[in-house]
């Protein structure tokens, strides 16, 4: 049997399901992250415009961390779908 | 055809009728859940949209949104679940099929009047439990009550030894909701105010989401991907764990909602440590149910219900990750009142329930009608439309919710606040339009299921045959 878990056909699910997975859990960490670290100055808040994508503003580090998470769960999922796939495909249901 | 039924005799009504009126009365609600969301976020991206008239302010209009969906969709998806999973689980027919359309016909009358009531300026005034006594007391009493009464029996009718995992659930949940809506709406029948109402107000909002809305999704994903797949449960031991860790430690954190309110500060402490150990039962669920698709993987992409509930499955994850932390006192200074919030609340009832239901009234109506779904694309339009939709509200509304935050820890004036978060407000409007748009095409397909789908031979699952469109 053939792999059905390849990176062309779980793309869109991981991309979108799982990375979105992955950004609730980046959104916790930065938030924990930020109010430990506590406030700049006034101009650090990161509201307006690109400045919320800005790693080095409040509200941008924690948006970056959802970014990275998001990827970082993607990438995992990806993995162990081919690796799935491939154990699917050899019907090897043991030892996993 | 229902009010023909409701008359009939129970041998002579033909079984799973009840799971069918349930199911499409789901959708419906679904359908006028999510086009209200979408009004209503219209009205926060664009403020001149619809002025003037009362009756259609956001303050009327929010929590006639936030009631269709708990009591209409996701309520009504718990009962059509009920319906067909109960007796399959017990190797029985449901008790009363006749019970089951009187359910469904009261639910479907009570829940328009509680709304249009809602609607037009009838309210409790206290955040999801707005309806006012009388209709709470037809909830409970002309819903719950028949609703569990059905479900009791029918296990207690049983053909089989145990009772599995999913039936746990489904009887505690009516019985522990029914007390939620008794002690939780005591502020209105019993006239309490100050703080006992804020906690009871808590306690009650609290409890509908941690022991109705979530556990239940989840029970029926205990049935699902079994069935789907046709691997057993991975642990049904893993199973009791999530059961009793829900019912220990979520029946009681309702003050992690008021961190900031003069309430004892060991009742917050305990709630927010009680609010943590919700880690405990979401690891159970997860991890079972990944566990489960042992060898199975590739349904996920090519099975149309798997793909709805492995989705619900994985967005289980980040709701408890948030659920767990953003109630601790620290996380909570920061989110408290923001954007983030409804964020979360959808990611509960949008993301990861409503996935998980979707799948379970794709399979229940499949099997009830003997018919196989209309157009496999047509569903799977409808996946799409609702996750993309979805990460684009949940997304948006996160990103606006930590800027409120940050605005508020900078003490940022708040109308720059809403200048600064106006695009997100119209994406979120783009996103919950995208998954009301859905909800119409599943509708549509749901009903050419029901009139012209393939027939499923006897003894054969709808999903084990091929697509003829």
């Amino acid at each position: 049997m053939k792999n059905k878990l390849t990176l062309g056909r779980t793309f869109w699910v991981l991309l979108i399901a799982s990375f979105t997975t992955g950004m609730g859990n980046g959104s916790v960490f930065g938030a924990a992250v930020m109010c430990a670290v506590g406030r700049g100055p006034y101009e650090s808040w990161g509201g307006w415009g690109s400045e919320s994508y800005d790693p080095s503003t409040f509200s941008g580090f924690v948006d970056w961390m959802m970014f990275v998470f998001g990827l970082a769960f993607a990438i995992i999922t990806g993995l162990a779908m081919g690796k799935h796939g491939e154990l699917e495909a050899r019907g090897d249901n043991t030892g996993w | 055809m229902l009010m023909k039924f409701l008359f009939a005799k129970n041998d002579e009504i033909p079984a799973g009728s009840a799971t069918i009126f349930f199911g499409f009365s789901s959708i419906f609600w679904f359908v006028v859940g999510t086009g209200l969301g979408s009004f209503n976020a219209a009205k926060l991206a664009f403020p001149d949209w619809v002025t003037g008239t009362e009756l259609f302010a956001f303050g009327h209009m929010r929590q006639v949104h936030v009631l269709a969906v708990i009591l209409g969709w996701i309520s009504m998806a718990f009962g059509m679940t009920m319906m067909y999973m109960t007796p399959a689980l017990g190797n029985t027919k449901l008790w009363s099929e006749k019970l089951g359309l009187w359910t469904v016909f009261l639910w479907n009358i009570g829940l328009s009047l509680g709304l249009i009531l809602l609607w037009m300026g009838f309210t409790s005034g206290r955040e999801y439990s707005d309806l006012i006594w009388p209709i709470d007391l037809v909830v409970i009493f002309g819903v719950l009550l028949p609703l569990g009464i059905n479900v009791w029996m029918t296990i207690a009718h049983r053909k089989t030894q145990g009772i599995y995992i999913t039936n746990w659930f489904f009887g505690a949940c009516i019985f522990m909701l029914m007390i939620v809506f008794l002690v939780g709406n005591s502020p209105e029948l019993f006239n309490l105010t100050g703080l006992t109402e804020a906690y009871l107000t808590f306690w009650f909002a609290h409890n509908v989401l941690g022991l109705w809305i979530t556990p239940v999704a989840a029970a029926i994903a205990y049935y699902t991907i079994p069935k789907l797949t046709g691997n057993p449960l991975y642990s049904h031991r893993i199973g009791h764990l999530h059961f009793w860790s829900i019912v220990a430690f979520y029946s009681t954190p309702a003050s992690h909602h008021l961190m900031s309110a003069p309430l004892p500060e060991w009742l917050k402490s305990f709630a927010s440590v009680e609010g943590v150990l919700i880690l405990i039962p979401a690891v159970a669920f997860v991890a079972n149910i990944l566990l489960t698709m042992k060898g199975k993987w590739s349904m996920f992409v090519e099975n149309l219900e798997t793909k709805f509930s492995i989705t619900g499955v994985l967005l289980a994850i980040p709701l408890n990750m948030q659920g767990g932390f953003q109630q601790t006192r620290a996380i909570n200074w920061y989110v408290h009142g923001t954007g983030w919030i409804v964020a979360h609340a959808h990611l509960a009832l949008l993301g990861m329930s409503s996935f998980l239901e979707a799948a379970a009234v794709y399979f229940g109506l499949q099997q009830m009608l003997r018919r196989k779904l209309y157009s496999l694309t047509l569903g799977n339009l409808h996946y799409w439309f609702f996750i993309i939709g979805f990460c684009v509200y949940w997304i948006s509304m996160t990103i606006a919710g930590l800027m409120q935050g940050a605005g508020k820890i900078y003490e940022v004036p708040y109308i720059d606040v809403v200048v600064a978060e106006h695009p997100y407000m119209i994406a979120r409007w783009a996103g919950g339009t995208m998954v009301f748009t859905g909800n119409v095409i599943w509708l549509y397909n749901m009903w050419m299921t029901a009139r012209e789908g393939t027939l499923v031979p006897k003894g054969r699952y709808a999903h084990e045959l091929a697509y003829e469109r």
